[in-house]
């Protein structure tokens, strides 16, 4: 056979096929799930320490770490008194595989809110649709006013975005109108938050925004 | 760097439809790959000559790039947001839900020669 065939197939559909199936399974778990995406170093670990004990009076919790190498992340969320299962992998991303496979170290007792802290990359875990009902981008203000115009992806797919550091402004350089301005342009419909991880700044906002999209998700 | 991974989908699919049409060479593959998937074209690219194999060894890989394609779902107003990628309807001022610029998909292949 020879000749032009049409195909018109998505390149990522197996993901997607997986990500559907976990989407139903978590559904009947009763789970939240949140995808939480940032460059390196944006603070997301740090964010997770200071978030789930702020839910944990309400929900029972667990945190799926992605990484490059180490198990550092999940022993900073076990020390918070919550359980945590690293991934390690050489990917720039999550995939729908790795979490399906890690979600099943839970399921002796499946918690309400799964938090899925993804590898530290401002582009490709964009592209990998994990089954979470929640997708939020964590982005610290000294990485640049113009970076969501740069990389809009990851800032318009998200339901929320978190900016940290909010602590750094006087010192950044950085213009907070101006970074909120390129955040509503690319992603006119996602909740936005300032805030200080380090600080506490801001954090009740987003927290009282998660447990209601936690709700949602669990169809209580 | 994920254009590796998105690399060796694409060849997968391919190697897929010839193993399907009796496992005849692959010339080229036509991607649309949009200008908001999140994916470089030159590195797409890259990854795609290093990882060809098999009936896809020779195979060329096209790729159409989709620009960003918006509509207002409140006032009808279809517009091609630039560089600045202001997603808001210029005309109502409400959100713009994005048509196109977003996909990453094979579009179609070409094969050559008989197979066995
Ligand atoms: N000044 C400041 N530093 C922060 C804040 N949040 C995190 N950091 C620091 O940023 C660095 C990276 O944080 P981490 O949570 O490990 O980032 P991750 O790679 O996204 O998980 C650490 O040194 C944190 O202490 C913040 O709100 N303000
Ligand atoms: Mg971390
Ligand atoms: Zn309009």
């Amino acid at each position: 056979m020879s000749g032009r065939v049409a195909v018109e197939t998505p390149v990522l559909k197996k993901n997607d096929e997986y990500a559907a199936g976990n989407r139903r399974w978590f559904a009947e778990l009763g789970m939240a799930v949140i995808n939480i995406m940032s460059a390196p170093g944006a603070g997301k670990t740090t964010l997770l320490e200071k978030t789930l004990p702020m839910l944990a009076g309400r929900y029972s919790c667990a945190v799926i770490e992605g990484d490059l190498q180490t198990d550092l992340d999940a022993e900073r969320i076990r020390k918070v008194g919550v359980r945590a299962h690293q991934i390690n992998t050489t990917c720039c991303h999550l995939d729908a595989r790795m979490v399906g496979g890690a979600v099943e170290t839970f399921l002796e007792s499946p918690p309400d809110v799964l938090i899925i802290e993804n590898i530290g990359n401002l582009v490709c875990p964009a592209s990998y649709d994990l089954g979470e009902s929640v997708k939020v981008t964590l982005f610290s203000v000294v990485e640049g006013a113009d970076k969501p115009k740069k990389y809009p992806k990851m800032f318009r797919m998200s339901d929320c975005v978190v900016l940290n550091k909010a602590d750094l402004l006087p010192y950044s350089g950085v213009e907070l109108d101006e970074l909120l301005s390129n955040v509503r342009d690319v992603s006119p419909e996602a909740a936005v938050f300032t805030v200080s991880a380090r600080t506490g700044e801001g954090l009740a906002g987003w927290v009282e925004w998660l447990a209601a999209r936690v709700e949602k998700a669990r169809g209580r | 760097m994920h254009e590796a991974g998105i690399a060796a989908e694409i060849l997968e699919i391919a190697q897929a439809q010839s193993a399907l049409l009796g496992g005849a060479r692959v010339a080229e593959v036509t991607v649309r790959v949009g200008d908001m998937s999140g994916v470089a074209p030159e590195a797409l690219e890259f990854a795609f000559e290093a990882l060809r194999e098999g009936e896809a060894s020779g195979a060329v890989l096209v790729i159409k790039r989709i620009a960003v394609l918006a509509r207002c779902e409140t006032c009808g107003t279809d517009s091609r947001p630039g560089a600045d990628l202001v997603l808001w309807c210029a005309v109502c001022g409400k959100p713009l839900k994005v048509l196109e610029g977003e996909e990453l998909m094979v579009e179609s292949i070409e094969l050559e020669g008989d197979a066995e």
